[in-house]
């Protein structure tokens, strides 16, 4: 222990919805870079980030954000200090362009309200002018640049995930909670959400927690692993090793994935 | 499915022609910009130099069309924008109407007037607003049709004050030199303009998408950081301030009012007039007023009719034209039919590769 605090630290979460306990005492130190959380479905994987972003408060245990205690915060605080995340549908305003989808992620770095904006003050335009030149150049890094204007609910689905996470990113978020983000994406897409993802790790030390059904891009990304499994992480360590774990293999994967790598 | 919009909506290669490209987009900038100031520059002129051209009927019913045009505007904003129905937004703007011409009774200024009904009105609307704002679809349609009631009643029921049933004379605001119609015609179309040129400001801006955001994403705009429940109120006030604002102008124009004027009955318009105009569009509200002033004008002799053909102007406008009638134009290239003939913009810049 000691020294840095953990991005997010998850102590011993309990939920229920009535008598189905979701969440069985889930606790999870999460670092910074790419966390994987993997599990089958109905596991917990989607209650545990509903938890970290505050929509859901647990029956027992406690969230941390860098070190703060944020159990039972509202959504909207959380996110504030830095949370973000996405959804496995995604969820963005169709009539509005993809830059300004991507906008509403900075909603936190504006210092001037709305009076000022409505008066035209000099400080709240170059505020706006700063905001918008970084999603710009956030959506390039995602191949999206040349597209920036075109209204979001004319883009593929695959394209729609990738424009949330930007938003999300554009937050710079400490933590980025990603829903399956790959889900229902072709190659070239997860190939542009990997390029974007890995630079935006690279050039910052948020800690990204990843969930998804496709292990190959868990392995890709991610170096290190939980596994949900019936509300309880079950493993949790090096991609590599919780992948080829007895249990682990049992619990989730099947013994086709173990014996084909 | 049109066969335009299947090819830009199905196929997932639109994307990759982007390839990271950063290209502006094409026709914007400086000539659009200077192209936009000669057009606002014109309506300008043209609404102003409008009473020395038409008669006092067509300006009666230009300014009618004006008032409107800004009540919607602030109906839009709660409705459209924010995604909330609310129904008291008639009910301000009695209270506009009768703040405004009882304040003047006492010796207040008239364009005093006109800011301090705007505030009143946004408190009210916000302590409406207060328990309204968790309510979402058809409980807060009819929560705050009730809280209309209680204001038209109240205004009714305050008869030493209000003169009741029997109505109010309104003084009316008089420019030196010309009439009193001409006057407040002039009122209203600056009102007008300050009024869509500040919305523009800020419905195009941050605190616009901010609002839609909220009317898309619910309680999940929290995940970007942004409270719902804040907007939702935000919504309320503005609105509110716009109803009281465009109900003071109302009682300039009719200088007579009486509570019957803004009962349930209005609310009809006024839901017409966002919707056939356009649900979250900023030119909504004037094509929408536009055209529920002709309306009205041209089935004025038809009494029941006239409830009829809003009805079914509500209906077409919902069922056919989702957007409003601003969105015509692109429903049109869009469409099929036309389609073929005249490839959609969004369909050519795929084409070209951008």
């Amino acid at each position: 222990m000691g020294g840095e605090p953990a991005a997010v630290e998850l102590a011993d979460l309990h939920v229920a919805f009535g008598g189905n306990v979701v969440l069985d005492g889930v606790s999870l130190p999460v670092g910074p870079g790419f966390t994987g959380l993997i599990g089958p479905n109905g596991a917990g994987k989607t209650t545990c980030l509903n938890v970290i972003s505050g929509y859901l408060t647990p029956d027992r245990g406690s969230v941390r954000i860098g070190g703060q205690d944020v159990t039972g915060q509202a959504a909207h605080r959380i996110a504030a200090l830095g949370v973000s995340r996405t959804f496995q549908s995604p969820r963005l305003v169709p009539n509005l362009s993809a830059l300004d989808n991507v906008l509403v992620g900075a909603h936190r770095h504006f210092r001037r309200g709305h009076l000022a904006e409505l008066l035209g003050s000099a400080t709240a335009r170059r505020e706006e002018r700063r905001q918008r030149d970084r999603a710009r150049a956030l959506l390039s890094t995602f191949g999206l640049g040349g597209l920036a204007e075109r209204a979001a609910g004319q883009f593929p689905i695959g394209s729609q995930k990738i424009i949330e996470v930007a938003r999300a990113l554009l937050n710079d978020p400490a933590v980025t909670l990603l829903d399956e983000p790959a889900a229902g994406l072709g190659a070239e897409d997860v190939d542009r959400l990997v390029a974007g993802l890995s630079q935006w790790v690279s050039d910052g030390a948020g800690a990204v927690v990843i969930i998804e059904h496709d292990l190959a891009l868990i392995s890709r990304l991610c170096p290190v692993v939980a596994v949900l499994h019936f509300g309880r992480i079950i493993r949790s360590g090096p991609t590599d090793e919780v992948l080829k774990d007895q249990l682990v293999v049992e619990a989730y994967l099947g013994a086709d994935f173990a014996t084909g790598g | 499915m049109s066969e335009v919009s299947t090819r830009i909506g199905g196929s997932t290669d639109v994307t990759t022609l982007a390839d990271g490209t950063d290209a502006p987009p094409a026709g914007s900038g400086r000539r659009g910009a200077a192209a936009r100031l000669v057009g606002l520059l014109a309506v300008v002129v043209a609404l102003f130099a409008l009473p020395f051209l038409v008669n006092t009927y067509l300006l009666f019913v230009v300014n009618l069309t004006l008032v409107y045009a800004v009540a919607t505007l602030g109906f839009n904003i709660l409705v459209g924008w924010s995604g909330q129905i609310g129904l008291v937004h008639a009910a301000l703007f009695a209270l506009g109407a009768y703040g405004s011409a009882l304040g003047v009774g006492y010796g207040v200024p008239f364009l005093a007037m006109l800011p301090l009904v705007g505030i009143g009105a946004a408190l009210i609307a916000v302590l409406i607003g207060f328990p309204a704002i968790r309510l979402t679809g058809f409980f807060l349609a009819i929560a705050t049709l009730a809280f209309g009631f209680v204001i038209v009643e109240a205004l009714t029921a305050a008869t030493p004050l209000t003169g009741g049933g029997a109505g109010l004379i309104v003084d009316v605001w008089t420019l030196p030199g010309i009439t009193s119609s001409a006057s407040t015609y002039f009122l209203t179309a600056a009102v007008a303009v300050a009024a869509f040129l500040l919305a523009r400001r800020v419905l195009h801006g941050r605190f616009g998408r901010t609002l839609q955001t909220v009317r898309d994403l619910g309680p999940l705009a929290g995940s970007v950081g942004v409270s719902a429940l804040r907007y939702r109120l935000y919504a309320f006030a503005i609105s509110g301030a716009v109803a009281a604002v465009a109900g003071a102008l109302y009682a300039q124009l009719q200088t007579f009012i009486f509570p019957a004027m803004f009962d349930f009955n209005l609310l009809v318009p006024f839901l017409v007039m966002v919707f056939v105009g356009g649900a979250g569009s900023l030119l909504g509200p004037i094509v929408g007023a536009a055209f529920a002033v002709v309306l009205v004008e041209i089935f004025q002799d038809l009494g029941d009719l006239q409830a009829i053909a809003y009805g079914v102007a509500l209906m077409l406008a919902i069922a056919v034209l989702p957007g409003g009638l601003v969105s015509l134009g692109a429903e049109l290239r869009n469409s099929r039919l036309v389609g073929r003939v005249l490839p959609s913009r969004a369909a050519r810049s795929v084409r070209r590769g951008r």
